[in-house]
């Protein structure tokens, strides 16, 4: 996981820090006045914890009164000794976090215990980026390029992970429709699975597909790493473009977070996160949501008539129902001797979708056919530092049983208003024909990352995943071959990668590097379960294996001003999806091989402060990408040919990204990001591989940008209260479905811009968080694959209840 | 003189000019307003502003008469009228269509056949383009933004491509329509086997259905129908397969009589376990004399089968089982037995038509079945094997046949071609014309009837030729 690789580089920081306040100290608090005094005093000692955060920071603790003060240690506890009797005001301050007062009385000859749980303050969480370097924006500026959200900010607002996504620089979310619709992410101009989703750092599809980024709550997460271009030997896996790494929150304090949120189309999202510590040991966690929607958002569609011709109709979604739940419990011990920490946990998920068109709005509706799909999980991580905290090891090992089950096997038709208007013998309404497939897809996954740093400076690390998955199941209606169901035959999938990379900071850490290496290596068997003739059912095997290294650098000329550069060959293995179709629509093709991209970025940041909340701040990065073998989807040629994936030769990418960030007053900030991009088709031109060579690829948008601005003020009712207000405007320009020289408006996907609206009103230190928001505020169309229409404005209300103690 | 003279001189001048404008204005208000025009197609107007649709565009006459009481005069001017090029639609030209590997369909209009080198990648992209028949200069074809059913696509004036008219199907996966004439047409909506419809292709009407039962009945799984064969005004032969995949037996051949609304036989050729393998676009099944020459493909699984061309005589319901011409073993008789294969075939003219076929069996399939001791021992994994050598070895050929005589010749002139290329014929102009797409050629080939030999028309650059049609032809 990210947290443990940068522990070195945080005890960098920290140690600075810790030097320049331990000077401060003993300058301005001389202890000689607090010698001889044991006796007739008292001592104060406890413990200060970051909200959200499991490592313990340096923070300051002070009596302003008595004019001493201390730095808590690498636990987060301090002691201050030698305090005359009496009751004192005791501050603990941490930057980027609100400073906490509380009182203290002292009696002689004794320890008064007190605890603090700063939480974060988000007028100064700007200014922490570049003095404090949070997490998020440590990761930030890592040389293999990241971007960094930190989502507990965001909490308060009805967004979910996915539109917390879309609005990042050169991020672009495609969403097929409303809550629980399949979701696309787009970066540095590549998309579907060769930008990798990781919850954990574990590849998302492995937790059975009930968990997808746009059910995912923001409660139970705490930030989401976005890496354009390359990822990190122990977070990635395999991924051309970089990935989505969703850090789920893990704290060892007591808190309890609920939140519930209601808006339009009957949507429904609650989620509830606790987490109780028993003795120092000890901690036991659950997190859990439930999400549903009836999607019912207004369409127009075209209506098939029963004389063979078509009218255009709005109407209402009626078969569009989304239901996800997830409950998830945690038990972990923490520094215990033979482990930092140790847990084990069991999840249990389940989603129910009704589907109510296929990949594109046709002349009729979907009226029947659904997905349901469950997953039990169990997992088990381990983490512990030896020789003297040289020396990490981490672990991660899940193994889960999925169950998806596929319904699709009416011959009824309906029309748009859920009318059943006619009959089809073909017996389905979205595939290529009948199913009621029940599929079991049981997987165990190891991720194994050992780190060695040699001085502060310079750190190897050793990364090792490996993931087996056995894919069964039956299906009442497919081909027999002789007597048997061709799904009953079970298929194995393997991969195992393999990172190793050394990490180092050169010239007074002015120039950082990280260097690295990947073996990837696949072994499959696969049974051809959509074999319709022949006596047996035939098994394909393939393995292979391949190389992939990258180098990224860093250097920092100033404080706020620093460069960053990286390479890699990076290596994709198909998924489970792509090598075996989708058991529907998608065939499967066991002769996939990997895709390869050579990648550079290269990138700027610059910050210029006006005052400390007032600032600009410029990031730039600009990418090149040579890809080989690019698997994408093809359609079928002729007649009824199901889809397939494929190998494509050649392709390149290049493009620029832009964010800026303004705070022209205290309380009020600006962002704003741009995306300018072009993807081509390239390749060895012969007679026909003319077609295309030099061309872009199509249904990539190459522009598109968003704003966000963000003000906070006390509220006139009570000064306790606060309120941010915040807007989001996303535009993504035109782009072409096919390829096309000439305009044929048909093929187009048309010019998109929304703008999202909210309230947050904070109810004093009680906890409670109301927030109010429009989506789409002026009713624009917006559009997705295939122009499927996205929901026009809606509403929703969230009420938030959090409390901690320490 | 002096000036003041001079002033009245002009003020003098100006009165009579005043006064000769009000003595002429009545003539010249009769000789602007009564006009008596003769337009140049017989009709006369006598209104002040005078308009005038004409039926075709062209150059006029346009007479201008003024009369008045005692006088009148004319004058003739000659206008060139030229129509609104949306209204139009050519009736003649050519479309060149091209796909890319991404899936885009491009289509091109061209006035005349091209020469040289035609860039299609500046020609109209389209989601889908599949042309079915032409017929008085549209194209019918499944519709072109990816939605079920057909639509006849006309080219107006601009040379642009115009949705003239759908049929909205419930499958989206219907893809067989065939146009008899101005007002006769055949599709099959694939959500109802028991069921074809004919429609009207001028207005897209649909006009009535027609039972096929008896053809779904061939089997016990669903059929779907892949091409209509038009014979004479009152029968249809249909090609069948099965809805899932898979062949009826007997290359069976259903026959519609329209009269009836239903399928009222079934040509069987006994034990004949071929692919009934059908042209994607327009006829050319029959003869002169409406015999109708039908072909079946070859079977991998069983090479003693071979691809020919099979005859149903004119007047007959049923196979002539005394016809059958093997084409690719009478090609090259030391592949009987071994897998011949006939993917394409299409009547031409005086008994003469036109196949490919493999000229050779690839020396690897060979070995793989003498490997597996035999087809029957032969895998799925073979078969996909031996399918991508039949796709991709240049061991193919188009030959032109005489069904009379049973001979075959070569065409020369052609590049190397796999047996199962994805070349296909057009009959531009009237006669034998070759689109081809693979890897070292994408050209379109004229036939010189008079060598035998092949001759290139026109390269084609940015995405690979799928065929030309020529508008002027009904097919």
């Amino acid at each position: 996981m990210a947290t443990s690789n940068l522990h070195f580089r945080d005890s960098f920081f920290h140690g600075c820090r810790a030097l320049i306040a331990t000077v401060l100290i003993c300058f301005c608090f001389p202890k000689s006045s607090l010698q001889g005094q044991q006796l007739s005093t008292g001592t104060i000692s406890g413990r200060v914890t970051l909200q959200n955060q499991t490592e313990f920071p340096l923070a300051t603790v002070q009596l302003p009164d008595l004019s001493i003060g201390d730095l808590t240690n690498e636990k987060g506890e301090f002691k201050l000794s030698g305090i005359e009797p009496g009751t004192y005001q005791i501050h603990a301050s941490y930057l980027g976090y609100e400073t906490q007062i509380q009182e203290v009385t002292v009696k002689a000859q004794s320890d008064v215990e007190i605890n603090f749980l700063l939480s974060e303050d988000v007028n100064q969480l700007n200014e922490v980026l570049v003095t404090a370097q949070s997490q998020s924006t440590e990761l930030s500026q890592n040389p293999i390029q990241i971007a960094s959200i930190d989502v507990v900010k965001l909490q308060s607002e009805s967004a979910d992970v996915v539109s917390v996504l879309d609005r990042t620089a050169g991020v672009r979310v495609r969403q097929s429709g409303g809550l629980g619709s399949n979701t696309s992410i787009q970066l540095n101009g590549l998309s579907g699975l060769a930008v990798r989703t990781y919850l954990d750092g574990i590849p998302l599809e492995l937790y059975g597909g009930s968990v997808q980024l746009n059910n995912l709550p923001v409660n139970a997460v705490e930030r989401v790493d976005v890496y354009k271009g390359v990822m990190p030997v122990d977070v990635g896996t395999d991924a051309l473009a970089g990935g989505i790494n969703v850090i789920s929150r893990q704290v060892d304090y007591d808190y309890l977070d609920a939140s519930y949120q209601f808006g339009s189309f009957n949507t429904h999202i609650g989620s509830l996160n606790a987490s109780k510590k028993i003795g120092d040991h000890i901690v036991f966690s659950l997190s859990s949501f439930y999400n549903y929607s009836d999607n019912n958002y207004q369409i127009r569609a075209n209506q098939r008539t029963p004389d063979f011709k078509e009218i255009e109709v709005e109407v209402e979604r009626f078969h569009s129902a989304h239901q996800s739940s997830m409950v998830s419990g945690n038990l972990g011990l923490i520094n215990i001797g033979w482990a930092d920490k140790f847990s084990v946990g069991v999840s249990y998920n389940q989603r129910f979708d009704e589907i109510q068109h296929g990949v594109r709005i046709g002349n009729r509706a979907v009226g029947e056919a659904s997905l349901r799909r469950n997953a039990l999980i169990g997992n088990l991580q381990y983490r512990k530092r030896l020789l003297n905290n040289r020396l990490s090891i981490g672990y991660f090992g899940n193994f889960s049983i999925a169950e998806e089950m596929v319904r699709d096997s009416t011959t009824n038709v309906y029309d748009w208003f859920g009318n059943v208007f006619a009959q089809n013998s073909q017996g389905m309404e979205v595939l290529g024909r009948p199913s009621l497939r029940d599929g079991r897809t049981e997987s165990v996954v190891n991720r194994l990352n050992i780190s060695y740093a040699f001085d502060p400076l310079h750190e190897l690390k050793l990364s090792s995943f490996l993931s087996n998955q056995r894919i069964t199941g039956s299906d009442p209606l497919a081909i027999r071959i002789g007597d048997v169901d061709p799904n009953t035959v079970p298929s194995l999938l393997m991969r195992s990668i393999t990172g190793l990379s050394y990490e180092s900071k050169w010239f007074d850490a002015k120039l950082e590097s990280i260097l690295f290496g990947k073996f990837y290596y696949y072994d499959q068997s696969a049974a051809d379960f959509r074999a319709s003739v022949g006596n047996q059912v035939f098994e394909f095997a393939s393995e292979g294996s391949e190389p992939g290294y990258g180098l990224g650098l860093k250097y920092t000329l100033k404080d706020n001003l620093f460069f960053r550069v990286s390479y890699e060959q990076a290596i994709r293995i198909p998924t489970k999806d792509e090598v075996f179709g989708n058991f529907l629509t998608i065939e499967p093709n066991f002769f996939l091989r990997p895709e390869k991209s050579k990648n550079l970025n290269v990138g700027a940041y610059y910050k210029h402060n006006f005052s400390p909340q007032q600032y600009i701040s410029l990031d730039a990065s600009w990418f090149l990408r040579d890809q080989s073998d690019l698997i994408r989807l093809e359609a079928g040629r002729n007649e009824n040919d199901p889809a397939q994936f494929i190998n494509e030769a050649e392709a390149d990418a290049t493009g620029i990204e832009l964010t800026l960030n303004i705070a022209p007053l205290k309380d009020l900030q600006f962002s704003g990001s741009l995306t300018l991009q072009e993807v081509v088709k390239d390749g060895i031109p012969n007679a026909t591989n003319t077609n295309g060579i030099g061309n872009p690829i199509p249904n990539i948008p190459s522009t598109f940008y968003n704003i966000a601005g963000r003000y906070k003020f006390a509220s006139p009712f009570s000064k306790a209260d606060e309120i941010s207000v915040f807007g989001y405007y996303t535009f993504v320009n035109e782009f072409d479905l096919i390829f096309q020289t000439t305009r044929n408006e048909e093929n187009i996907i048309p010019l998109q811009s929304q703008m999202d609206l909210g309230l947050t009103y904070k109810f004093g230190h009680s906890g409670l968080i109301l927030s109010l928001q429009t989506n789409n505020l002026l009713d624009a169309e917006v559009f997705d694959n295939y122009r499927v229409p996205k929901p026009g404005r809606n509403f929703s209300i969230k009420l938030r209840y959090l409390i901690q103690r320490i | 003189m002096t000036c003041r003279h001079l002033k009245l001189i002009q003020w003098l001048d100006l009165l009579l000019q005043l006064m000769s404008w009000q003595l002429h204005l009545p003539i010249l208000l009769q000789m602007l307003f009564l006009i008596v025009g003769i337009l140049g197609d017989g009709n006369t107007s006598t209104e002040t502003n005078p308009s005038h649709t004409y039926a075709e565009a062209g150059t006029y006459a346009v007479v201008l008469t003024a009369t008045n009481a005692d006088l009148m005069d004319d004058e003739t001017q000659s206008v060139s009228v030229e129509l609104n090029p949306e209204n139009v639609r050519q009736t003649s030209g050519y479309v060149v269509l091209a796909q890319t590997d991404d899936d885009t369909w491009l289509a091109q209009y061209f006035a005349e056949l091209p020469s040289g080198t035609v860039d299609i990648s500046q020609g109209t992209a389209f989601q889908n383009f599949f042309p079915l028949s032409t017929l008085d200069g549209a194209i019918y074809t499944t519709r072109t933004d990816g939605s079920a059913g057909f639509a006849k696509i006309g080219i107006d004036g601009n040379e642009a491509f115009v949705e003239d008219g759908i049929i909205s199907t419930i499958s989206a996966e219907s893809f067989s329509m065939r146009v008899r004439d101005a007002d006769f047409g055949v599709f099959h909506d694939r959500s109802d086997p028991n069921t074809l419809n004919t429609f009207n292709p001028t207005t897209m009407e649909v006009t009535g259905s027609i039972d096929m039962t008896m053809a779904n009945a061939l089997s016990p799984d669903p059929v779907r129908y892949q091409t209509f064969i038009f014979r004479g005004d009152n029968e249809i032969f249909v090609p069948t397969r099965l809805e899932a995949g898979g062949n009826v037996p007997n290359i069976s051949l259903p026959k519609i009589d329209i009269g009836a609304g239903a399928v009222t036989d079934v040509a069987v050729f006994e034990n004949l376990g071929d692919v009934v393998v059908f042209n994607r676009f327009g006829q050319r099944y029959l003869d002169e004399s409406d015999n109708l020459y039908f072909f079946h493909g070859g079977n991998i699984g069983v090479p003693t089968i071979s691809g020919a061309v099979v005859k149903i005589p004119a007047g007959a319901n049923d196979y002539d089982m005394d016809y059958s011409f093997p084409v690719p073993e009478v090609n090259n008789p030391a592949l009987t037995g071994q897998g011949t294969f006939l993917s394409t075939f299409y009547y031409y003219k005086n008994n003469i038509g036109y196949a490919l076929i493999n000229e050779e069996l690839d020396q690897r399939i060979i070995d793989l079945v003498t490997e597996r001791g035999g087809t029957q021992n032969l895998t799925d994994a073979d078969f996909q094997q031996i399918l991508f050598w039949l796709f991709t070895s240049p061991t193919g050929a188009w030959v032109q046949v005489d069904l009379v005589t049973k001979s075959v010749t070569k065409i020369t002139g052609l590049p190397p071609l796999s047996p199962f290329d994805a070349s296909n014929m057009s009959f531009v102009g009237g006669t034998p014309h070759f689109a081809i797409a693979n890897p070292s050629v994408n050209a379109f080939y004229r036939l010189n009837e008079m060598t035998g030999m092949a001759e290139k028309v026109f390269d084609v650059t940015g995405a690979n030729i799928a065929g030309v049609f020529d508008l002027s032809l009904n097919e």
